[in-house]
């Protein structure tokens, strides 16, 4: 899997990860992913606007020990660019929605709820 | 083979390898309407339907990007028998043996209604009928 966020997604989507046809598109829902997932207490406050952004640029060092789900912070950005790039038919697209809000229910339970426990102890 | 996992079959990449992978020769569905419609509208069988169809996204063999248009199917990738259904056996629910599929897809594996079809090279004037 490439580090570079966007290569990923092209993939992901089904393009070729060099083809750079469809950016504009995929970078808007990109950023509204990733801004959705940093405002539940995951990852740093990135933009995308090419190639040279990276997972690495995204991870937050200080979240290691949440480390283990950051795989699904990944599967959620690829899932809500799915269905706004390449919208599913209805039957999958109830689903899907109901996949991608508990893949951020659960982030959000391990981000930000331990971030709420640090400060408590 | 009837040790077939949820957990072996993402491992493989393409849709023609995944459904090589689940193809059941010859084992058609078996047990009586009576028992299985029974167990398929039991809320057990409904909530895990409904929490494999949310892991695989409803796509097509666990694959993403692969829509399934239309119904979607729970497959037990391991048949179940009469037995089974009576014994309450966890196999039925179990998510390692469950997986999302279309109709058609769930006939191919079942009864290998469509084979695949032989490439043949096109040539010159071969759109005349006769």
């Amino acid at each position: 899997m490439p580090e570079s966020i966007l290569e990923t997604i092209r993939g992901a989507v089904s393009l070729d990860e060099k083809d750079n046809s469809f950016d504009t598109e995929l970078l808007l829902h990109i950023n509204s992913a990733l801004s959705i997932l940093n405002q539940n207490g995951v990852g740093n406050p990135i933009i995308v606007s090419g190639i040279e952004a990276t997972w690495a640029d995204f991870k937050n060092p200080s979240q290691l020990q949440t480390d283990y789900m950051f795989e699904s912070a990944k599967l959620y950005i690829f899932a809500k660019v799915k269905i706004l790039f390449d919208p599913p038919p209805p039957s999958t697209g109830t689903f899907m929605q109901a996949s991608i809000d508990e893949i951020l229910w659960r982030l959000r339970e391990s981000y930000d709820l331990s971030i709420v426990k640090e400060e408590i102890e | 083979m009837d040790n077939r996992t949820y957990s072996e079959l993402v491992l493989l990449g393409t849709y023609d390898e995944r459904l090589e992978y689940l193809m059941l020769e010859g084992v058609e569905l078996s047990s009586p309407r009576a028992m299985s419609q029974s167990f398929y509208k039991s809320k057990q069988w409904k909530a895990i339907r409904e929490s494999i169809i949310k892991r695989d996204f409803g796509c097509e063999i666990g694959i993403l990007g692969i829509y399934i248009y239309g119904p979607i199917y729970v497959h037990h990738m391991n048949p179940i028998t009469e037995v089974d259904i009576d014994n309450n056996d966890p196999k039925l629910y179990d998510p390692e043996n469950l997986i999302s599929v279309s109709l058609n897809t769930h006939n191919i594996i079942h009864y290998r209604t469509i084979a695949p079809e032989p490439y043949v090279e096109r040539s010159a004037g071969d759109t005349k009928l006769w």
